[in-house]
């Protein structure tokens, strides 16, 4: 693949993001980016999504572990 | 109403917050294969590109970024309303891959779909829900 545009490079930004490219690939989706602000402006605002839906689950992870034991045993009191 | 159902098989040494989500994933994925003939697509919410292969409408970059914006609850809730936005073909998988971060196999298998098929899908849902989220991220929330 030796020049690509920008709808090549965002068909496969998964895999360029995942690292799953070959080298020749890889350099050439670089010399791409590095032409290309829009297409950096893509890449950066695709990794800030994956972060941003990892990040709020993390965050509702840690108030999950919150939850009183009361909670539960009340639910199997009702349930008796 | 399913945790509800299910509280006499909770194992107190088990997180709560653990047992809940498996039980969440499992009445999604069953939802999943009733509604699975009136998936919706999310074409519209994918880049559209000229003849010549370039981007339609430039992008831009987000003024904050993710750990920052994370801070703040409002922007929390918001990613939270976008993720629900989205088909639930797409959001089970991004759900599943992106949240849970199971493996893809196993995800393929539990969606009876390739992985090729779950690859393609996760991109999708990633593209849709940027695409969701940039009118916001690109001014404070």
């Amino acid at each position: 693949m030796s020049h690509v545009t920008c709808i090549e490079l965002i068909a496969f930004l998964d895999s360029y993001v995942d690292d799953e490219l070959d080298a020749e690939t890889r350099h050439s989706f670089d010399l791409h980016l590095l032409v290309c602000p829009s297409c950096r402006a893509y890449l950066a605002t695709y990794r800030e999504t994956i972060e941003l839906v990892r990040g709020t689950a993390e965050q509702e992870e840690e108030l999950a572990h919150d939850s009183p034991a009361e909670l539960i045993e009340a639910m199997k009191r009702v349930k008796r | 109403m399913a945790a509800f159902r299910a509280i006499g098989e909770f194992n107190s040494e088990s997180r709560v917050s653990t047992w809940l989500h498996r039980i969440a994933v499992n009445c999604a994925l069953m939802k999943l294969r009733i509604r699975a003939r009136r998936e919706k697509d999310v074409d519209a919410l994918l880049p559209a590109f000229e003849a010549d292969g370039n981007q339609q409408q430039s992008s831009v970059g987000w003024t904050e970024t993710a750990e920052e914006i994370l801070q703040r609850e409002q922007a929390r809730a918001l990613v939270r309303r976008c993720i629900d936005q989205l088909p639930e073909p797409y959001r089970i998988v991004l759900v599943l891959r992106d949240i849970e971060q199971l493996p893809a196999d196993i995800v393929a298998e539990k969606l009876k779909i390739t992985r090729d098929n779950l690859k393609v899908k996760l991109h999708r849902a990633r593209q849709a829900l940027r695409t969701l989220l940039d009118p916001h991220m690109r001014g404070a929330i």
